[in-house]
């Protein structure tokens, strides 16, 4: 079983390649099917936010899925093969950091930036939905997101962050200065779109005209935002009236010509007008910049207005890089002592079966025993195998959270003559989530009292005679 | 020598150059806060300037517009005043980038020009200049131009400002200098409101007198025509502002384009007979 990850991301792809490849929300977990219909995908998720395109797999069976018709397969079509050249592959650990710096926002395009932790949830949420994630994904997200949470509590990585919004208000700033009595125009409920127009609002923009497709959902964060709500059809009439439209609706839904400003500028006289095309594809005509008194940002523009919380920014996220890191590290190390649990759970199993046998056939020859003698042979028995045991097993408990760990296992294998099933079905078997919280006995600063009583062997597991 | 007056604008002028050297500051090392300090040294350059032009006059007995340094030292002292009341007003950050050289130059040029008072010093208004109406008409005229010359400052900063925030990738620190395009329309638009009837009725003066004094012909002169037309242009770029709300780059090299006539009128006193006293 291993880790891989395949994909591209603002750092590799330009907002070009990157809006070919977007998939909704919603189309999502049909994404996560097809991607485990390809050979070698054991659990599968497919991430694909403004910024990046990702397909977190893990591979089993001692096949390799071929990464780029993974995602031709999570994509559902063919890709053009220079797609290739925009397009990164990391492994295991390399793989692990990347999911724990993407989740913790330090690999976003805005570092420090809240809404990629909430992205990712998704789409968590979608591949479960559709099957994708097993107890290796799940194990891994879910320290991914305690490590996340930890980097914001932490550290001062998101509130010094140029998060997008720190950005909006900073142009916006740039063209009106005081944005006291500013008119905002939000197209869509998308998230990113909400969280500006929050911000706008909560720097003094004054009204807030909202419109979406969906009029329930327009209703709910017009509501919030204390915003008026408009009719789908109507905020073309109206947009004239903002000298603010972000926009989260994505170009497949709404197009926006340079003709269509240039007319709301002459009806609002030439007044300045800021607009904010957050939705990947974009939906806002590229020429509309070229207007005089039309400033149009997308995503990718907005990367440079956040260089001034550089600074701060740059010593917080090498805090938050140093967490992470330190995370890793323990989860890795955490994996491996998890690995050894059915080592020790065969070791005391088969210490237990030889114990049992052993009595049963010596029981005939002390002849009749009260059962008080019974229960102190037991005692003696237990205690012997106990005393034995121990030693054996704190070691390798030590030895599994560090470099020799495998190596010492493969030898106690082969010295107790144990033999176990694949990882990955070991780990099927033992669910990760109940895994973790039946492990203390295995901590490696356990006493002899703490060991677990010995269990019946591990379903996959042989004893080999 | 001219006195006194000499000494207080070359106090002025090495204020000035103080300026400069502030603004530089801002320009390589991006340290903001020199802009207060531009501003002072702006404010003390003023105060000095002020006293040399009052000092002149008083010796002179007339109001010190009789020859070109005079009217240079006269219109750089215009130009701190509107612009140290710009800022109180608007405290446009990036402003002094643009003020400061034209302060320095027209007041170096006062001293040290070809006709500069360090090598002229004082001398009595020309024959014919002992008339009020001339007085009024340059004063109003050169307020106008002040006025202007503040538009065209801000104007310039507009451009410059609008480019950064066009401009792909965003230089944000840069345009964290820099005023919000919004202020600097405001600006720009109520200097232009302050120049235009000081210019004009500068202009209806002028007019009145030449065609006093020399009659249909004297409105043949070159300066005259070249000032009607940068007239001309501060009345389309102010209507087009009223009836369709102009603004914006557009608007702002119009009013480089019209600074530009202002300052080719300037120059064209060397080739105006009725102007010919300001060589």
């Amino acid at each position: 079983m291993t880790l891989r990850l395949y994909g591209l991301s603002h750092h590799t792809a330009p907002l070009e390649i990157r809006e070919r490849l977007a998939l909704d929300m919603e189309a999502l977990p049909q994404a996560v099917e097809r991607l485990r219909q390809q050979a070698g995908v054991a659990e599968a998720l497919v991430l694909s936010t403004c910024n990046r395109f990702e397909i977190w797999m893990i591979a089993a069976g001692g096949e390799e899925p071929d990464p780029f018709a993974a995602l031709e397969q999570a994509r559902g079509h063919a890709l053009p093969r220079e797609l290739a050249a925009h397009c990164y592959e990391r492994r295991e650990r390399e793989a692990l950091r990347h999911i724990f710096r993407v989740c913790a926002s330090l690999d976003s395009m805005l570092v420090g930036e809240p809404q990629i932790l909430g992205q990712v949830k998704q789409a968590f949420q979608a591949a479960r939905q559709a099957g994708g994630i097993g107890p290796h994904l799940e194990l891994i997200l879910e320290r991914a997101f305690a490590s996340a949470k930890r980097v914001r509590s932490d550290t001062t990585l998101v509130s010094a962050s140029a998060s997008l919004s720190h950005a909006t208000i900073k142009i916006a700033r740039g063209i009106f200065g005081q944005l006291e009595a500013r008119a905002v125009l939000l197209l869509g409920t998308g998230k990113i779109g909400a969280t500006a127009a929050r911000d706008l609002r909560r720097h003094g923009a004054g009204r807030i005209l909202l419109a979406n497709r969906t009029a329930e959902r327009a209703l709910r964060l017009a509501q919030e935002l204390e915003a008026e709500a408009l009719p789908w059809e109507q905020w073309r009439a109206a947009a004239h009236q903002a000298d603010i439209v972000v926009n989260s609706v994505p170009g497949s839904e709404l197009q926006l010509e340079r003709a269509q400003v240039e007319h709301w500028l002459r009806e609002r006289r030439q007044r300045p007008v800021l607009l904010l095309d957050l939705a990947v594809p974009r939906a806002f005509e590229n020429g509309i910049n070229q207007l005089d008194q039309a400033f149009l940002y997308n995503l990718d523009d907005l990367q440079d207005a956040v260089a001034a919380n550089q600074a701060e920014r740059g010593r917080a996220a090498a805090k938050a890089e140093q967490l992470i890191e330190a995370e890793v590290e323990k989860f890795e190390r955490r994996k491996q002592s998890r690995d050894m649990a059915p080592l020790l759970r065969a070791l005391q199993a088969e210490a237990e079966r030889l114990r049992q046998i052993e009595l049963d056939r010596l029981r005939h020859k002390f002849g009749q025993l009260t059962p008080e003698q019974i229960a102190l042979l037991d005692e003696l028995t237990r205690g012997l195998m106990r005393k034995w045991l121990h030693r054996p097993l704190v070691e390798l408990k030590i030895a599994a959270s560090g470099i020799e760990g495998e190596l010492l296992a493969d030898f106690a294998q082969r010295l107790f003559g144990l033999s176990l099933p694949d990882a990955g079905e070991a780990a099927t078997e033992i669910s990760l989530s109940a895994a973790s919280t039946a492990s203390p006995g295995f901590e490696p600063d356990s006493t002899d009292s703490d060991l677990p009583a010995p269990p019946a062997p591990p379903a996959g597991a042989r004893l080999v005679r | 020598m001219p006195g006194l007056s000499l000494f207080w604008d070359r106090v002025a002028l090495t204020f000035y150059t103080l300026g400069l050297f502030f603004t530089l500051a801002v320009l390589l090392w991006r340290r903001e806060h020199f802009f207060h300090w531009v501003r002072r040294v702006i404010g003390l350059g003023f105060l000095f300037q002020l006293v040399s032009v009052v000092e002149t006059g008083y010796v002179a007995h007339h109001f010190p517009v009789t020859q070109f340094s005079e009217t240079v030292n006269l219109l750089a002292l215009l130009i701190a005043g509107i612009f140290l009341l710009a800022w109180r007003l608007y405290s446009p950050r990036g402003l002094p980038l643009i003020i400061e050289p034209l302060l320095f130059l027209l007041t170096f040029s006062a001293i040290y020009g070809p006709a500069g008072t360090a090598r002229i010093g004082l001398q009595p208004a020309p024959t014919g200049l002992h008339n009020a109406w001339i007085y009024w008409h340059v004063a109003l005229s050169l307020l106008g131009l002040a006025g202007l010359a503040l538009a065209v400052a801000g104007a310039l900063l507009y451009l410059w400002t609008e480019r950064q925030l066009k401009h792909r990738p965003l230089r944000a620190s840069l345009a964290r200098a820099l005023p919000p395009l919004e202020t600097l329309d405001r600006m720009i638009y109520l200097a232009l409101l302050f120049g235009f009837p000081l210019l004009t009725l500068g202009l209806i003066i002028g007019f009145y007198r030449a065609g006093i004094q020399w009659g249909v012909e004297g409105l043949q002169d070159p300066k005259i025509l070249i000032s009607v037309i940068t007239w001309g242009l501060y009345l389309i770029l102010l209507f087009v502002r009223w009836s369709s709300g102009w603004r914006g780059r557009r608007s702002a090299l119009i009013i480089v384009i019209c600074f530009l006539t202002a300052v080719a009128g300037f120059i064209s006193n060397s080739f105006s007979h009725l102007h010919d006293f300001m060589r």
